[in-house]
């Protein structure tokens, strides 16, 4: 039998902190068309059922598109189980908002909701700071069975208090008869042993949305023998676009010519970004003060090669201030000045001192 | 640096002047209007040249304001010592504007242009702007007030023109300004400011995201709570619906007892009904199809009764039928033979008929006879004829063409008869003519020469004698010639006529052609032809008609031929049809009848043997009438017999039948029977309904076996409530839910109104997110900014305040030599400024009298100057700058001009006298009067 585990879709998601208007707008659609593409793929693949661990929509504040076309997707495809797990996001929003409850959709409340067919059961809660010790007191699976619970949270080895994300303890799920824990909450896809011949997986979610979440993203595929309780796991890159930070060390460079050649051969390299793909490319190393750099002018060059492309800026100005010791200008006794204000940081300095000096030397003034 | 002499060219009123000058003080007293100022000024122009040069003010405006009163070359030269090197500017001005200009500096120790100061010298030699220069060295009438500029302050600092970012401060500062001023949060035009405006708007509608939020799950709670409510109204109805369906299922029971004691009545009733029908019958019940069977058998015998008594004989079919027994008494004819025998003998009628129709009479034969014998050698056919007929039409008609084509001819040859007998006449007539014509010609010609002779002679004798008579005369004789002349003329014309009258005549006369017909040659000509194709035509007709006619011995006139064919082709057709008649005729008669009328004779006397055979058909008709007739008795009889017969039996049958049945038979055994049909029918109709009954009955108690097991149990429950009741609550329950779900469809509007508000906060807060991050950005630009502007002014502060004591110091003492034991207290800045203190506060000097403004600025700007040049010292152009001073003030002013004069070389301009320097005068190289 076949399944398909995914988690923190996070439909409905702004997507604007690092994209504006348009883009931000179509990225949001893609995200959704993600979606639909996933229960397409089911369909084609023979999948059984579709795990949802959480975090599907981004906020409690769904929109009709989102609300309609999952609800949509999910209806039409009435040959593949939805079995869904709200996450902290979006708590029970969409099941409040839907017309009516599909027969192929099945939710989690806050204690054990247990389904079974064909030797598998999917048993599933909603785990708050409050009900984790009640949880893990009432989950006895059936060893003859392949067992998979979904959960939402941070796991850990140990349970943790205080903490506004649900801790999702190892140590207590251990020796359960769980064949497959299938959680959500982290973005990347991670794998590890639950003993005593079980798995834990995170799935990551379908879609990196920030450059906080480059790599590869997508789903995992199991598939069951259900005689053998036995699963294969396979992760699916999934998404539609990756998103890139590559860095690049712009020590030396004096010009902004010279930086984009550099960033050039970081972008040229193996595993670089496509046309499909965002990046951001951050600007590192220290360059010198009277050094000419046009973060706008790098985007605008390499803006046409990618869907999105941003330069960030995290260089260091670098200021030598003995060469200025004894100069006796008024630049010199400028940047004496700024060098002796306590009260700016050292990155703060090295901004006032390129800004004087550009301004004393008649040049653009960049800050 | 000094200046050594000056030649004013022409420069506003001074014209051709020339002044040398010492190191040291240079007094300069002259009255008012005398060109002080203007030779100050040309000075100033010859270094820097001129300025507001845009303006059209024409005070303002130097190069108008000086220009040459005389005409003349606008300009001069000053030669001055710099550097170790003496050289001389020459400048030259145009009236209106620099295009003519020129400016040429000389080294004077080779007299050769240098361009050693560059294109501005001014410039090279002072280091500073003309601005600068004003406010330092050069002292303006009126003007001893000072500012620092960024020159002041570079050539203060001392730093070289390539790194002067000293002088580049204020355009730094003003820049840094523009910057911070565009983006600022503190004005409303700066752009945090507005990022400020927008973010604060933002957050404003999007402050109520929380309330909508609230809104929206209370719409959702409400939504919530009106779905349980409208599921509990649901439960209820359900309950009552429930109540209902087993008050219904109590009604059922009931009515399924009653249904069942409802079939079992009718079903005994049924059985009863049978019953009482089966008793009709004593022994057994005869089946539907056996009772039938005998009831058609009764009827059958009915109808074979009534079908004999319809075949009997009356006493006529009774005698007729003896009567025709007796006639076939031997044998009976066979139909087939008479019917052959009537056809027969109707033929042979129909033959003798038609052959006498078509025999031919006596006058018709000898016709025959004798068309025969003329038509022996063949009979023509009616085309034959008919193109005989027309053979000899067209014959005639070429007859009588002919006949017209001759006459034609003879009139032709008439006519040529008397064209000759004209031509005769014609030539008598001319002739004659011939004879007058000469006749004329010769009488013109003597008139013509009658007539110029006496035209000539008269002429001569008038001129002559000059008499008129003579005139007339010579008229009368051109008269006469003229009348010759025409004469003459007449004649020719005639002859002319003549001449081709006589051609005609001479070819009707030559006879030409065979006619001698003038003009109708080619008619003749071709009447001869078609005379003789005519005849030739006629001929060959004649000959062919001639032949025809021959054939059949026949002859005819001309003018009989036609009739002649006429008749010819009648013959031929009457031939052929009496020939054809006779033909047929013939053989109508000579077929063979004989053996038919044999057996016709021999096939009546077998049965009418005293029939005369005159009318063979009309007997043979009888003959096959009365056979017709005896087998038609014949056959009646029999069947009578047959009928009488079968319907016996039939009855016999019918009522062992009835017997069998135990019924006694009846009169009517058809009634009876019927009866008994009836009956039966009958009880298979009582029989099957109450079997259907029974079905019924038997079916329904399987069906409802449950419940009637429990009717059987015992009595049913009662209702609580009555279906009205009932009926009642579910309709209000069903109000109640209608009425909830109309809510709900409210409240999820409502909700849909708060999710759009929710949308637009959502895009509102994303563009909020946007803002503040844009706001951040700008506020660090900002915060950077304005950072830089503050430590940038305190470098510059610190940069100045190196040079700060020096020039308070070189103030100070300046201004003590202006005013000594003057105990105000003095503050300078690092821009540079004075300022006073008084009564605890620095005060704006700008607030004093004008006498001290002017010793604070003369104090202030040698103080500058001296800090400026530390080694070589500029000349210094004072234009009586003392005249605000009081007499204490003006003579501390002179000793101030005497000191400055042992260091710089000073040209002091003045009107008074009293303002010249006494104060150390010992110190003075040079004073020079005007």
């Amino acid at each position: 039998m076949k399944m398909i585990h995914c988690a923190d879709l996070h439909l409905d998601s702004r997507m604007n902190s690092n994209l504006t208007g348009e883009k931000a707008k179509e990225r949001k659609t893609e995200l959704l068309g993600t979606f639909v593409r996933m229960v397409d793929f089911a369909s084609e693949h023979d999948v059984r059922a579709i795990l949802i661990a959480g975090d599907l929509f981004d906020t409690k504040r769904i929109s009709a598109l989102a609300r309609n076309t999952v609800y949509e997707t999910i209806t039409s495809h009435p040959g593949i189980l939805f079995f869904y797990l709200p996450g902290n996001h979006e708590e029970d929003a969409f099941l409040a908002s839907i017309p009516s409850m599909p027969e192929n959709l099945k939710t989690f409340g806050d204690s054990w909701t247990i389904y079974e067919g064909h030797n598998v059961t999917v048993a599933g809660a909603v785990m708050t700071g409050d009900n984790a010790g009640a949880l893990y007191a009432s989950l006895q699976e059936d060893p003859s069975r392949f067992n998979i619970v979904m959960l939402h949270g941070q796991i850990a080895d140990y349970p943790s208090s205080g903490s506004d994300t649900p801790v999702i303890a190892v140590s207590e799920l251990r020796d359960r008869n769980i064949s497959y824990l299938a959680l959500g909450h982290v973005h990347q896809h991670q794998e590890g042993k639950l003993p005593p011949s079980g798995i834990w997986c995170y799935p990551g979610c379908l879609e990196g949305r920030g450059f906080d979440e480059t790599g590869e993203h997508g789903f995992v595929l199991l598939d069951i023998d259900t005689k053998a309780l036995r699963v294969n796991t396979t992760f699916v890159p999934f998404a539609r676009r990756r998103l890139y930070a590559p860095e690049v060390d712009v020590t030396g460079c004096m010009s902004t010519l010279q930086m984009i050649d550099r960033a050039g051969k970081v972008l040229d390299s193996p595993g670089a970004p496509g046309p499909d793909d965002l990046v951001k490319l951050v600007l590192t190393g220290e360059v010198d003060i009277s050094c000419e750099k046009n973060p706008l002018l790098i985007d605008e060059h390499f803006a046409q090669d990618y869907y999105f492309f941003r330069t960030d800026d995290h260089t260091k100005l670098a200021v030598d201030y003995r060469d200025f010791a004894l100069d006796a200008s008024l630049k010199g006794e400028f940047v004496r000045t700024v060098q002796m204000d306590a009260t700016l940081t050292e990155k703060e300095k090295a901004e006032v001192i390129r800004c004087g000096i550009q301004a004393l030397s008649e040049e653009e003034i960049e800050v | 640096m000094i200046i050594r002499k000056c030649h004013v060219e022409n420069f506003g009123k001074l014209h051709q002047y020339d002044r040398t000058f010492s190191g040291g003080l240079n007094e300069i007293i002259a009255e008012n209007g005398s060109g002080k100022s203007t030779l100050a000024s040309f000075i100033l122009v010859m270094f820097y040249g001129f300025a507001n040069e845009r303006t059209r003010d024409e005070l303002k405006n130097e190069r108008r304001r000086f220009a040459p009163w005389q005409n003349g070359v606008y300009g001069g030269s000053v030669s001055f010592s710099c550097q170790d090197g003496n050289y001389r500017i020459e400048r030259t001005f145009g009236a209106k504007n620099g295009k003519t200009d020129t400016l040429q500096v000389y080294d004077e120790e080779t007299n050769l242009p240098t361009d050693r100061f560059g294109g501005v010298p001014s410039e090279q030699i002072f280091l500073i702007d003309r601005e600068s220069f004003e406010r330092t060295v050069f002292v303006a009438q009126e003007d001893c007030g000072t500012s620092v500029t960024a020159d002041i302050s570079a050539k203060i600092g001392n730093v070289s023109s390539e790194t002067a970012d000293m002088g580049r401060y204020e355009e730094a500062q003003k820049k840094l300004k523009e910057i911070s001023d565009r983006l600022t949060p503190d004005r409303k035009t700066g752009e945090i400011a507005r990022l400020d405006a927008k973010i604060a708007e933002l957050t404003s509608q999007t402050s109520s995201a929380a309330m909508y939020e609230a809104s929206a799950d209370a719409t959702a709670a409400a939504i919530r709570k009106l779905h349980q409510q409208k599921d509990q109204l649901i439960r209820q109805q359900d309950e009552v619906s429930t109540e209902m369906t087993r008050r219904n299922a109590r009604n059922d029971l009931k009515m399924v007892k009653i249904q069942a004691d409802t079939l079992r009545e009718g079903e005994k009733e049924a059985s009863l009904a049978a019953d009482r029908q089966r008793q009709y019958f004593p022994g057994r019940v005869p089946s539907q199809e056996e009772t039938e069977e005998k009831l058609e058998e009764a009827r059958q015998a009915g109808v074979l009764e009534q079908s004999a008594s319809n075949f009997a004989f009356d006493e006529k079919d009774t005698a007729e039928y003896r009567r025709l027994s007796d006639e076939f008494s031997e044998s009976e004819p066979d139909g087939e033979e008479i019917r052959s025998a009537l056809e027969h003998a109707g033929d042979i009628r129909l033959a003798r008929e038609k052959t006498s129709d078509i025999r031919l009479s006596p006058d018709e034969r000898e016709r025959l006879r004798r068309e025969e014998e003329e038509f022996s050698g063949g009979v023509p056919d009616a085309d034959t004829m008919e193109s005989l007929i027309r053979l000899w039409q067209e014959r005639n008609r070429l007859m009588n063409e002919r006949d017209r084509n001759r006459s034609r001819v003879r009139d032709l040859k008439d006519l040529a008869k008397e064209q000759a007998e004209a031509g005769e006449a014609r030539k008598k007539e001319r002739q004659s003519e011939e004879m007058r014509r000469v006749r004329s010609r010769r009488a013109g010609l003597m008139l013509t020469v009658i007539g110029i002779l006496l035209a000539a002679g008269s002429f001569l004798l008038n001129m002559l004698s000059g008499k008129t008579i003579f005139l007339v005369a010579a008229a009368a004789g051109l008269g006469l010639m003229l009348t010759g002349v025409v004469l003459r003329a007449h004649a020719g014309v005639r002859k002319e006529k003549a001449a081709s009258g006589d051609d005609a005549a001479h070819r009707a006369g030559q006879g030409g052609t065979a006619s001698g017909i003038i003009g109708h040659e080619e008619e003749y000509s071709r009447l001869l032809s078609d005379i003789r194709d005519e005849e030739e035509k006629i001929s060959e007709d004649d000959s062919h008609i001639s032949a025809f006619l021959s054939q059949l011995n026949r002859t005819a006139d001309e003018d009989r031929v036609l009739e002649t064919l006429y008749g010819i082709r009648s013959d031929a057709e009457d031939y052929r049809v009496l020939r054809e008649r006779d033909r047929a005729c013939r053989e109508a008669s000579g077929k063979d009848r004989r053996e038919e009328e044999e057996s016709i004779v021999a096939l009546i006397r077998k049965f009418v043997p005293e029939d005369d055979l005159t009318q063979p058909e009309q007997t043979l008709q009888k003959i096959s009438y009365d056979l017709t007739k005896y087998q038609t008795l014949k056959s009646r009889l029999l069947r009578r017999r047959e009928a009488e017969r079968s319907g016996k039996e039939k009855k016999e049958s019918v009522r062992s039948w009835l017997l069998s049945l135990g019924f006694e038979p009846g009169e009517d055994e058809e009634a009876q029977l019927m009866e008994i049909r009836d009956a039966a029918r009958n009880l298979a109709s009582l029989s099957a309904a109450q079997h259907v009954k029974q079905e019924a009955l038997r079916r329904y108690e399987e069906e409802h076996r449950e419940q009637l097991e429990k009717l059987k149990d015992g009595d049913l429950p009662g209702d609580s409530r009555t279906a009205e009741e009932l009926n009642s609550r579910f309709k209000e329950l069903k109000s109640g839910i209608e009425s909830v779900n109309e809510t709900i469809d409210s409240y999820v509007k409502q909700g849909e109104r708060i999710s759009a508000h929710l949308e637009e906060i959502s895009r509102a807060e994303e563009q909020l997110e946007t803002l503040q991050q844009r706001r951040e950005v700008l506020q660090h630009r900002y915060d950077i900014v304005t950072r830089t502007r503050k430590l940038l002014e305190q470098a510059r502060v610190t940069f100045s305040s190196r040079y700060m004591e020096p020039i308070k110091r070189a103030f100070d003492s300046y201004y003590e030599m202006m005013s000594p034991g003057d105990e105000k207290i003095y503050e300078l800045d690092a821009n540079l400024n004075i300022s006073v203190r008084e009564a605890g506060a620095l005060r704006n000097v700008g607030a004093m009298s004008e006498g001290y403004k002017d010793m604070i600025g003369l104090c202030r700007r040698m103080a500058m100057v001296d800090a400026m040049y530390q080694e070589e010292k500029p000349f210094l152009v004072f234009d009586d700058p003392f005249v605000s001073l009081d007499d204490e003030r003006l003579s501390g002013a002179m000793t101030f001009l005497g000191r400055l004069g042992g260091r710089y070389q000073i040209i002091y301009f003045t009107c008074q006298s009293n303002r010249i320097s006494r104060a150390g005068k010992e110190e003075t190289e040079h004073v020079s009067r005007d």
